[in-house]
This record gives structure tokens, sequence and C-alpha cells, in this order.
């Protein structure tokens, strides 16, 4: 029997199985193929010591330049443990490069396998947003290296599902597959659904599984580049999303689902409908009472979402919402083009605070448009809202480590540089790679400096402990941005 | 500051509804499937209902709430509670309570309080440290 390695590379969550290798074992069934799959971020998480995996961390994001010795030894080691050793069995080893933040390693554990694997009998299959970014500290894109050195086989492009599925049927010039040029982008309802029965739950932190039903964004925020990723909007019926649903429920007994789009509400009325329709399930079928889900969304005016749509959340199961809410000040987000005003930002916490559903609201400190009046905004912001994460509805709030502009993004368009008038202020002095554009100055803006954005990220640090907001993976953030300050003393 | 709270019960099914606050029936407003009514501070409140069995959506100023979180008391035939105009800060206190038992239950690394609850986040030192860097 043809049998696939589906591996996933860090840098990912550990909270549950990652999508990816789901969706490649939910094809592997379809398709007849055996399969079975390694977790191997979860793999270091278990394994490396906590200062490694620091370390790691910081190498990936481009904090540090290279890890030592003895830390690459440790992950080769895992890797040949966990992969290598028995890759002899399977005729496809397929590797899921999730981002940039993937690519420090993947080009390290290609290269370094090379020799141990008989390329004749075992083909290497990669696919990922990760394979279409630069390489950190190079000029050179991922799949141009690979292409280069020949450590891979095939790189899967646009959606994974059409493209793994060629391969699984031998056919290797299909479109999508070594070709970026030439991308199917399909009905998302034709997709098999993923599978999760190799996984051991017990080793995530949470029984829960991730699950798609979207693919892409109804906006064109400046800082974002999923445009690049999936240029079209594309959503999957809600009958479909209920169907998959219902089968991790009966046949893993997961109640709790992680929806990995942009934006699970889109569009507005098939999230309506989606909600309306497990409400309607969990009224059929006492038995799926606990399902309930997560998601990220993006906040609309009320004529868009009036309040019975809160209430089809509350019903449907909707336990918490991420939202980009990126600044207080509507000056900020109208240069974002995030189209929401602070009237709509009133109205959606009312409503999530009268149906119970949990915000982590997301933020961008120092963009550069952003002034010192913007500032006070996001100060103002804070005092205006502080009353709803002591209820608990704004259940965390995430400031980062200031506004790095990321290469295609629109705001790293040509035109917007130009207009803007950014550039990198010193790149002698900074050892964060190029590319992750730490270290701007806007002429335009010209006091927003990277000692002004990183004072302004304390301040609101500080702000929001004196409110109590809950603020997830400070302790990261801190150690990054007490980097970055290293870069101005 | 406001020495009452708006408590609002929800349920398509009600068909009667008693309140009582200190063993006084006080009367109740209803707007669609919503009846409103107002307690003090520290007044005991007795809810009852027909038909039993139900739990309603129960609110405290327009926001809606746990029963756990505030200490409501469910039986088949009524709910009762003690009104606190205060209750967000307990109520926020609980939350957090819960959700470091639940990781603990899950025997995860130490960690996970700043990961994935993000309290106790004050960092002084590592604060301080920037901010000298930032003179």
């Amino acid at each position: 029997m043809n049998r696939a390695l589906l591996v996933n590379l860090p840098k990912t969550d550990y909270l549950a199985p990652p999508a990816a290798l789901g969706i490649l074992s939910g094809i592997c069934k379809d398709q007849g193929w055996d399969s079975n799959v390694v977790d191997f971020n979860k793999i270091l998480y278990n394994t490396l010591s906590e200062e490694h995996l620091d370390d790691m961390d910081n190498w990936l994001t481009g904090i540090i330049d290279d890890i030592s010795q003895e830390l690459k030894d440790e992950i080769f080691s895992l890797w040949s443990e966990h992969v290598i050793k028995n890759v002899s069995d399977y005729q496809l080893l397929c590797i899921s490069v999730f981002s940039y933040w993937s690519l420090g390693i993947a080009t390290f554990l290609l290269e370094m396998q090379d020799q141990f694997i008989n390329r004749a009998e075992t083909k290497i299959v990669l696919g990922g947003n990760g394979c279409i970014s630069k390489i950190p500290g190079t000029d050179e894109i991922f799949d141009d290296w690979i292409y280069r050195t020949n450590f891979g086989d095939y790189i899967v492009y646009g959606d994974g599902e059409p493209g793994f599925i060629s391969i699984l049927q031998g056919d290797y010039t299909a479109p999508g597959i070594n070709n970026k040029q030439n991308v199917r982008e399909e009905d998302l309802n034709d997709f098999p659904a993923p599978d999760y029965t190799g996984f051991d739950f017990k080793s995530y932190q949470g029984k829960k599984v991730y699950i798609t039903g979207s693919r892409g964004c109804v906006r064109v925020c400046t800082f974002c580049d999923i445009q690049n990723i999936w240029p079209k909007f594309r959503y999957r019926s809600a009958e479909n999303i209920i169907e998959e649903i219902k089968k991790h429920y009966y046949e893993l007994g997961v109640t709790f689902f992680d929806f990995t789009d942009s934006l699970i509400n889109g569009s507005i009325s098939n999230f309506y409908k989606l909600n309306c329709l497990l409400a309607e399930e969990k009224e059929k079928n006492p038995d799926l009472a606990p399902i309930s889900y997560i998601g990220q969304a993006i906040v609309r005016p009320r004529r868009h979402m009036p309040e019975k749509h809160y209430e089809a959340m509350y019903y449907g199961g909707c336990k918490q919402l991420t939202i980009g809410m990126e600044s207080f000040s509507e000056p900020v987000r109208d240069h974002m083009l995030k189209k929401f005003s602070n009237e709509d930002i009133d109205y959606h916490i009312k409503m999530c605070s009268y149906w119970n559903i949990n915000n982590i609201w997301l933020m961008i400190t120092g963009y550069p448009t952003e002034t010192e009046q913007d500032h006070q905004d996001n100060i103002d912001g804070l005092y205006r809202y502080a009353k709803y994460a002591k209820q608990g509805i704004i259940e965390m709030i995430r400031w980062g480590t200031t506004m790095h502009l990321i290469e295609d993004t629109p705001i790293m368009a040509p035109e917007m540089i130009k207009k803007l008038e950014i550039y990198e202020y010193d790149k002698s002095k900074s050892s964060i790679y190029s590319g992750t554009g730490w270290n701007w100055i806007s002429k335009k803006n010209p006091t927003l400096t990277l000692k002004e954005r990183l004072r302004r990220r304390i301040e609101l640090h500080n702000l929001s402990v004196q409110l109590g907001y809950p603020q997830p993976r400070v302790r990261e953030e801190l150690k990054i941005i007490n980097k970055l300050a290293d870069k101005i003393s | 500051m406001r020495n009452y709270l708006l408590v609002s019960l929800e349920h398509p099914a009600i068909t009667m509804l008693r309140v009582e606050i200190a063993g006084n029936v006080v009367k109740h407003k209803k707007f669609f499937n919503n009846y409103y009514f107002v307690a003090h501070h520290a007044q005991p409140v007795q809810i009852f209902f027909e038909p039993w069995g139900i739990k309603p959506i129960v609110r405290f100023n327009h926001h809606l709430v746990d029963y756990s979180l505030v200490n409501i008391n469910q039986f088949d035939h009524m709910l009762e509670f003690t009104c606190n105009v205060n209750y967000q800060e307990e109520y926020f206190l609980k939350i957090i309570e819960h959700k470091k038992q639940y990781f603990a239950l899950q025997n995860t690394d130490v960690n996970l309080v700043d990961n994935f609850i993000g309290v106790d986040v004050k960092y002084t030192d590592l604060v301080e440290e920037i901010t000298q860097k930032l003179k």
C-alpha cells in the first residue's frame, strides 16, 4: 500500500493537532493512501529545554541570526529519530512549511537530511505559505532555494488539496505543482474532510480541532499579507461546515472547534446561517449541545450585524472572537483600511457583553501614521473598555512588539513607501534582518522613531496591567522589545 | 456609583415569573422575552418561574452572567442570589482562578499563566530595564 509521512515544522502553536496535517491525512484517507503524522513542532516543545526553546523561537522569528551547534545537533537528532529513521517505509515525505518563521529550520533540516534519504524511493513534498516567503537574512525565496538546491521534489502552491490529490494520483504536472503561476482556486466544499484519527489528543493542551470555514479576506488591511496567499475570499457552505463538525464529534468526541479563517464573518449571511443551523442541530440532538467554537472576526456595523446575529452566535456556541482591533484611533484605523468606527466598536462590545461572547483584541503600537494624539486615543480606549475586561468579555489584549514592516504587505508597496517616506533607519545598527523592518522611520511622522514606539508600547503595557487587562505572552514580547531597545542604546 | 443592579431574565418558555427581594414581591417589567427588575446591593433575591426545569439567561446591567461566577443558586423552580453591585471584581478573579485550575489539571508547564491567562505580567524588572534603555 502507498504510504505518506506527514510532518509539521515549527513555529506553530501547541494547543491542538496542526490543521495542515489533519487536512493532508484526510486527503490520504480519501485517496486510499496510508499515512502517519509527526508533529515535529510538538516534539521539539516536549523535548528541548526552556532555554533552547527560547533560542529556537528567537532564531525562527529573526531576533537572533543563528543558534548554537549544540542546539542544531539536538534538533537534527530528534529529526533523525522521528523522521529519517523510518522514512524508507514511505513513498512520500510531506512537510508543512507554515510561514516564513518555519524557513530557518526547514532549510537546515532539508540540507542536513539529504544524504540520509534515498530520493529514488521517497519523494519530498513541500507546501504551506512559507514556500513563497523569503528565507530570513537572504533575498532568496524558499521555493527558488528548493529548485536551486534540489532538496525537495515537489512544491504545492495555492490550495494544498487539489495539488496534493494530484500527487497522490501520480500526476506531478498538474496545476499548482512546482508552478506558482498556475494555481487552482477551487470550491472549498469539494475538498475531503480533514482527518485527525492519527493524533494523540492527550499530548495537546486542549481537546480541540482546527476547522476552516473560509480562505482569504474581505478587507485589504495595509499591514497584512493574506492577499498574497489567498487573493479571493471563498467560503464553505454552512451545511458543509456542520457536516465536518459532526464528523469530528462522532469520530473523536471533539466538542471544541477553532476556526483557522482570517475572519469567520466574512460572509455575514453564511455566518448567520451557520449559527442558526448549529443551534437547530443542538436542539434536535441534545448530545451536540456541548459543541462550541472560537475564531477570528472583524467588527461590523450594527446595520450589517444586528443583534439577532449575536444571539445566533450565542446559541450556535460561539465562545470567543479574536478581533484585529489594531488601534483605538479612528484616523489610524482608517489608514489601515479597517473600515469600522469607534461607534461600531462600542456596539460590538456591548453585544458581546449582552450575549457573553469573549473577545481577544489584537493591537498594533506605532503604526507609521500614529501621532501622539492617536497614542492618547489608545490610552483613552483602555480606560473606556476596562469594565469589559473585568467582566471577562475582553478576555485578553495583545499589544505586540510594535509595528514592523513585513515585505509584500500593502504598506510596503512602492507607492506607500514613497507616500509615507519610510526608510530603514540604520541597517548597520540592527541585527534584526532586513525584511522584518523593525527599525524604520517615516519622514512624514519623524518623531515616531523606534525609541518612541517602544516608549509607547511600555506605557500601554503598564496601563493595561494597572487596569486589569489580561495580556498573554507578555514575557516573550517584552524580551523582544528589550532586544529592540538595545538597537537604540 | 449606582447602588443597584438592573437584573434581567430571558427564556422563551417562561409562562410565570415572580420576583421576591428580601421576602417582598417586587414588580418586574417585560420587554419581548426579557423580564427586568432592580435589586439593590446586599439584597437577597429569589426568582420563581414556571415551567420548572428551565435555565433562564440572567443578565446584570445587560451583561450575560455565568451562574456559578455570580453565586446564583439554581433550583428547578427558582433562582436565588444576593445582589452585589461590585460583582465584577469577584467575577474576574473567579474566571482567572478557574483558568489556572484548568491548566493545572492538565499538568502542563509553568509558563501557562503568561502564555494563556495573561495575569501577573507586570515584569517590573524587565520593564525597568527597557525603560532605562529608552532614557
